[in-house]
């Protein structure tokens, strides 16, 4: 059952952060994969876990920065925000992915309807 | 490039803060652990399956962990340093094993390293602070007719400096050497005739005072003028800044001495440690025959040439048989029969090298000047190692 569900190439899972932080701000790791969770309605195959090294890489890139702050539960927490490096990348890679999916579709149409 | 470089740098300070990041992701993890069973709990299942469910939707956490670290510092870096800390684990516990691997490795080394500085000292580089050695030759007369080789003469020298253009330069060197008093004893101290070029050709600059000046090539007995060893002058000067303008007696004449070599120099023989050089001027007086430097037939000098860069052995041979030539139009009687070869700096006859030489001689292949008759051949052959200095 859960095979059914398509990975998550490591591109897109980059896309997905960078836009959630765009779109939410400041958030901890696991407020970042509930979000992806609920945007893809759990149509994907995401270990959370590998949101973890993700993240660093990106930070290591200098798209986002953390900060450690208090969670909802009262707990420590690492949060991450998006930076101005980050917000470039990802109209970049926004850019990027709405000419390949656009490329793909049209790939994928009937063929002789176009 | 300038996001890869960021990122090797950040991981480079990830390397040395390895501490807080074990922390930080421990607990970054077990915060994310705990939102999730939280959550699970709140949907309505148990503490335990809440937690075994957050656990499988978080994937492997020893996995996880491990990729973070990689990511986290420079991974090629850090298994290298494992690797080197299991090996040193080994040879400790193998001391036997270690020891005896360590000693072969050193003797092995060793014996290298022996063997490479003797061959570097003998056969590549032969002369300490010497420039360019790479493209030194030596040049060497041979006779028709009589076996072996002859030094070559001053005249002859002269023109092949004045007509050869494939070549930097020129040098001479004869051997001598005169006798000194160190204080109640006399002892022998080797020395060179050499051309008033010597020191600026091999790139040599005397730590006080002055090489030789081109004029001190010329004149019967008219230099008396002496560079001395770094040698001599810490041991029989000891090391007197004032020395340079200072004379000494050599061979019964007394010298000027106008310059100092530097420490480690010794000249252009191998085996022997030069204490002085005195100008070509100085000849009559060091080396015993009488007055040679106007003789032609007299062959009493060592010369070395040092090729302009590019220029192949072929290609300067050639050139020296072509001014050959003209110095052999002013020859006249046995002389004509008189040959020039010019030959790697190891292959010289004349310097105590012995078996080394002559070995290295055959392994170059260049036999050509072992017997008169092979230097026939060779000119023939256009392989351009023997010719002559006669039309």
């Amino acid at each position: 059952m859960a095979n059914d569900k398509p990975d998550v190439l490591h591109g897109s899972l980059v896309l997905m952060v960078l836009r959630t932080l765009d779109t939410l701000g400041p958030q901890h790791g696991w407020g970042i994969a509930r979000r992806i969770e609920q945007i893809s309605e759990d149509g994907l195959e995401l270990k959370q876990g590998t949101l973890y090294p993700a993240l660093l890489r990106l930070e290591q890139m200098g798209w986002v920065t953390s900060k450690w702050g208090a969670s909802e539960n009262n707990r420590r927490a690492r949060f991450y925000g998006i930076t101005r490096a980050g917000r470039k990348q990802l109209a970049a890679e926004a850019e990027n992915w709405e000419r390949i999916s656009g490329i793909i579709a049209r790939f994928m149409k009937p063929a002789g309807e176009s | 490039m300038m996001t890869q470089l960021r990122v090797f740098l950040r991981r480079l300070s990830g390397l040395l803060r390895k501490g807080d990041l074990e922390r930080n992701m421990e607990e970054e993890l077990d915060h994310h652990l705990r939102m999730e069973t939280a959550e699970n709990v709140h949907k309505g299942m148990t503490a335990e399956e809440a937690r075994s469910a957050a656990l499988r939707r978080f994937g492997g956490v020893a996995q996880i962990k491990e990729t973070y670290r990689e990511t986290h510092g420079l991974p090629v870096f850090q298994v290298l340093w494992q690797d080197v800390r299991f090996g040193l684990r080994m040879l400790r516990r193998n001391p036997g094993f270690s020891s005896l691997a360590i000693l072969c490795l050193t003797l092995g080394i060793g014996a290298n390293a022996a063997v490479f500085s003797w061959i570097e000292g003998i056969l590549l580089r032969p002369f300490p602070l010497v420039a360019h050695q790479d493209r030194m030759m030596a040049v060497t007369g041979t006779n028709r007719g009589a076996p072996g080789h002859t030094d070559v003469s001053w005249p002859d020298f002269v023109d092949f400096q004045r007509n050869c253009t494939l070549f930097d330069a020129f040098i001479v060197d004869r051997i001598t050497g005169t006798t000194l008093n160190i204080g109640d004893r006399a002892e022998r101290s080797p020395a060179s005739v050499v051309s008033a070029n010597y020191f600026e050709v091999l790139g040599v600059h005397p730590i006080l005072g002055r090489g030789f000046e081109p004029a001190e090539d010329f004149g019967r007995n008219a230099h008396p003028v002496t560079v001395i060893s770094y040698q001599m002058w810490q041991e029989r000067f000891k090391g007197n800044p004032g020395i340079i303008g200072k004379t000494q007696m050599l061979n019964g004449m007394s010298h000027t001495i106008v310059g100092v070599g530097p420490e480690g120099f010794y000249g252009t023989f191998v085996g022997w440690a030069m204490q002085f050089w005195v100008p070509t001027s100085m000849q009559e007086r060091f080396d015993p025959g009488g007055y040679k430097l106007e003789d032609r037939g007299a062959r009493w000098i060592e010369g070395f040439v040092r090729l302009k860069p590019g220029v192949t052995p072929e290609q300067a041979q050639a050139e020296i048989s072509a001014g050959g030539k003209t110095v052999g139009n002013r020859l006249s009687g046995d002389q004509s029969r008189s040959w020039h070869q010019i030959v790697p700096v190891v292959a010289n006859p004349f310097q105590q090298r012995g078996g080394a030489a002559s070995h290295a001689r055959h392994r170059a292949g260049s036999g050509c000047f072992d017997t008169p008759h092979r230097v026939c051949e060779c000119e023939q052959s256009a392989v351009g190692q023997g010719f002559r200095t006669a039309a």
